[in-house]
């Protein structure tokens, strides 16, 4: 029985990091422009070798 | 030259991104247009952190439109030593720049944005201040805690779905289950549901009663209860459907706030004008704060840029373009010691001014204010409003005949059968029907250049039964033209001559002229001469050719038909004339035609010459037409239709129509470029799809359908819901199937139900 809730707790721990992540990711403002990141990773970065 | 600068750093990867990058650059940027940054206090307008060695400046590029601009404007380190790093916040439309204030300065970046083809917007109005934007993500964060909650309850609460026998599941674990499912509600509760308590709270202090009072209601009633019986050990509770609804209210209220970052409806004409001016001081010219003009200081204006206070015309010459500020297309000729109106447009060279008014008092910037004044429009009566009363009036009598009833077979169980009613008929469904509805309608119009400032303004449109359009700027375009030809009958050469001279200038009549002259062969004018605000004139073939005002060609021949009339003369002997005629928008008739079922229809126009029986001809009897209407005189005609119990939605453009767009209950701003300045209202539509309109507004009136089809199968569940509640056999697995059920069908059935709609209306 124990076993359950011990594992019960882990879980709700491991999903209240991915809450205060989420949290997180919000506050600093990832969610404002999603049209930049986005297009951003698709661009080359040109060749540096001389 | 942008092609060379980006060729000088390697940066032409730029033109193989997108097929057509960058928009064509307007102008060369000229040596002082940016001094004005060189002052504190302009500069710290935009400049958001700064010390010694790192400075952080943030503008907006109302340019910025592709993948292509993001990539160039995060280049800028390459472009301009001292530029540390750029990133662009593309929906805001907004560029944060990094640099070392001691190699570059803030004038050096905002010149290098503007020859590459994004220029700053710099207005009085400053940095825009993101209030909104903060409540969006304090919203967001409030669905995340819910969402967070709602997951980790239904999972705490399955054993109870499967009423298993006590053997299995009881004594300590269960305790743990439900203990810990009530634990997780609590910030949902306090913190998720605050967005609901807070407005119920308000707007019950202030007397009336909104759709968030019942769902407060029920999100209380429904924790109480589950707190007792939880408490008493007597059952698990309903926490598993509160934070749901919760939840997926909370997502439909984010989805219906999402609206346009990049565009703003509250503008003044702060936003207008540019942030400073250049004073003239003993001779010497020095950038000045707008607000810190005066009457009686010496300004100097370049070609392009906007008056900005009623001023008298002291040196230059003057071609103002009116066209924001009344409508009018064609610049406007001044002379020395003319007064000059705030907010015309030099389209020639620099002007010395000396201004007669404070810039807060000139005669536009005066009517705004003024306009500004009007209160706010209530929103409290809507459609969604009185459905919720009715709705609430009939659940409450419901609730107490059902409670009489068990209090004559069994008392004991009046308390549980009432709460379980009350939190099964949450008006949650009504709210969501109507949240998720107008959500995906304001996606769906955004998609077709009509951009609403928020839902309630949807509603709003509902109920309008009286259009005002106005017609220069907003029905009639600025660039295109029906053309006339009278006097003198034009052979080919000739013709070909006006051309070849019409060709050469950059007046919007020329251009226009241009365009409908035929070209018969090649001409190369040698002796050519324009003359702003006059006209044209040239040497060819040993004759005096000259086109432009009828004082200008000596005309005897004149007509008095509305429209600009543009006349030439060949040698002084031929003589004849074009009318040009500012042109309906493509399709635009059609429109108020298919608007007029049913509604009222006004249009005003400002022009004071235009032939009123050929215009109603056009448009049909049944249309109001008015003309010669001044900004003051349109904004009052709205106030007594309005007083007369009208529901007017004004549709215009420019700066005289901002008085009557603020004074009518829905003001559409009509604009060429959504990006571009447009008066405070409660629609931006973007001018090209204006002939959309009338099936825009079939199509918010459809939406009430959806709504009410939505609201209709809710209400199914409810009585499904209500006969299990009512006869005391609502179990936790029938209510944990029934509200997600009837939400998830709501959400499923007001997207479908709009998308079809926007398909079958908008997508032609």
């Amino acid at each position: 029985m124990s076993v359950i809730i011990l594992l019960l707790l882990a879980s709700i721990v491991v999903a209240g990091g991915f809450l205060l992540a989420f949290i997180w990711s919000v506050k600093s403002g990832q969610m404002e422009d999603d049209f930049g990141a986005s297009h951003r990773m698709l661009w080359d970065e040109p060749p540096t070798g001389q | 030259m942008v092609y060379q600068l980006l060729q000088q750093h390697n940066l032409c990867e730029y033109y193989d991104l997108n097929q057509n990058p960058g928009k064509a650059l307007q102008r060369e940027v000229r040596g002082n247009q940016f001094d004005c940054l060189e002052l504190p206090e302009v500069a710290a307008r935009y400049i958001v952190f700064h010390d010694e060695t790192q400075a952080k400046v943030v503008f907006q590029l109302p340019h910025i439109h592709c993948s292509s601009c993001l990539w160039l404007l995060e280049k800028l380190p390459s472009l301009q030593p001292g530029i540390i790093g750029s990133r662009v916040l593309f929906q805001r439309k907004e560029i944060h720049v990094s640099y070392n204030p001691q190699v570059v300065s803030l004038k050096t970046i905002a010149a290098l944005l503007t020859s590459v083809g994004y220029e700053p917007l710099l207005s009085l109005e400053g940095a825009r201040q993101t209030d909104t934007g903060k409540a969006q993500r304090q919203r967001i964060i409030r669905m995340g805690v819910a969402g967070f909650c709602l997951g980790n309850i239904m999972l705490l609460s399955f054993p109870e779905y499967l009423s298993l026998s006590p053997e299995a599941y009881g004594g300590e674990l269960r305790h743990w289950f439900r203990y810990l499912s009530l634990l997780l509600a609590i910030p949902v509760f306090f913190y998720s549901a605050m967005e609901f308590f807070k407005p119920a709270w308000q707007s019950l202090k202030r007397g009336f009663l909104t759709i968030d009072a019942p769902v407060s209601l029920a999100i209380i009633i429904c924790f109480g209860r589950s707190i007792v019986d939880i408490a008493g050990d007597t059952g698990s509770g309903y926490l598993d459907s509160m934070t749901g609804i919760v939840f997926l209210m909370l997502v439909g209220r984010i989805l219906q706030n999402r609206t346009q970052q990049a565009l703003t409806f509250d503008r003044d004409y702060t936003s207008y004008f540019p942030v400073a001016a250049h004073k003239i001081c003993n001779g010497v010219e020095e950038p000045v704060l707008l607000t810190d003009l005066k009457s009686g200081d010496t300004i100097r204006v370049f070609n392009q840029e906007i008056i900005p206070a009623d001023a008298i015309l002291s040196k230059g010459s003057a071609l103002i373009d009116y066209s924001f500020v009344t409508g009018e297309s064609v610049p406007v000729k001044k002379q020395i010691g003319d007064l000059i109106y705030a907010g015309g447009r030099q389209t020639d060279g620099a002007l010395e001014l000396l201004l007669v008014k404070d810039v807060s008092k000139s005669y536009l910037t005066g009517l705004w204010n003024q306009a500004s004044e009007t209160q706010e429009k209530s929103d409290a009566d809507s459609f969604i409003h009185p459905l919720a009363r009715h709705f609430t009036l009939i659940l409450l009598v419901l609730t107490a005949s059902v409670a009489t009833y068990w209090y004559f077979k069994d008392a004991s169980l009046i308390w549980p059968v009432v709460t379980a009613m009350l939190i099964v008929a949450c008006p949650c469904a009504l709210l969501l029907s109507a949240t998720f509805t107008y959500g995906h309608m304001v996606a769906a119009l955004d998609r077709f250049g009509f951009y609403v400032r928020n839902h309630a303004v949807l509603e709003r449109l509902l109920r309008v039964n009286h259009f005002v359009f106005d017609k220069t700027g907003t029905l009639t375009t600025n660039h295109g033209y029906a053309i006339q030809r009278g006097g003198d009958e034009l052979t080919k050469t000739e013709e070909n001559w006006l051309h070849a001279m019409a060709g050469q200038s950059q007046h919007p009549l020329s251009r226009a002229l241009a365009t409908t002259l035929l070209q018969h062969a090649d001409l190369v004018l040698t002796d050519f001469k324009e003359i702003p605000g006059e006209g044209i004139e040239a040497w060819i073939d040993d004759k005096h050719v000259k086109l432009g005002s009828t004082a200008f060609t000596n005309s005897p021949v004149s007509s008095n038909a509305g429209g600009a009339v543009v006349s030439w003369s060949i040698d002084g002997k031929r003589h004849g004339y074009f009318i040009l005629q500012a042109q309906f928008r493509p399709g635009v008739i059609g429109m108020i035609r298919r608007l007029l079922s049913g509604k009222k229809l006004t249009l005003l126009s400002g022009d004071q010459s235009a032939d009123k029986t050929a215009l109603q001809q056009i448009v049909g009897q049944d249309v109001d037409v008015r003309l010669a209407q001044s900004p003051v005189a349109k904004k009052h005609f709205i106030a007594s239709q309005t007083s007369a119990g009208e529901k007017v939605c004004m549709v215009g453009d420019g700066l005289n129509d901002a008085g009557a767009l603020q004074e009518a209950f829905v003001g559409i701003a009509v604009t060429d470029n959504v990006n571009n300045f447009s008066p405070a209202s409660d629609v931006i539509f973007d001018a090209g799809r204006l002939r959309m309109f009338a099936r825009i507004i079939t199509f918010v009136h459809s939406g009430k359908q959806v709504i009410k089809l939505s609201f209709g199968l809710s209400i199914l569940y409810n009585i499904l819901g209500l006969w299990f509640a009512a006869n005391g056999l609502l179990s936790p697995l029938v209510a944990a199937i029934l509200m997600p059920a009837s939400s998830i069908s709501i959400i499923v059935v007001t997207w479908l139900g709009v998308w079809i709609l926007s398909k079958r209306m908008l997508s032609k």
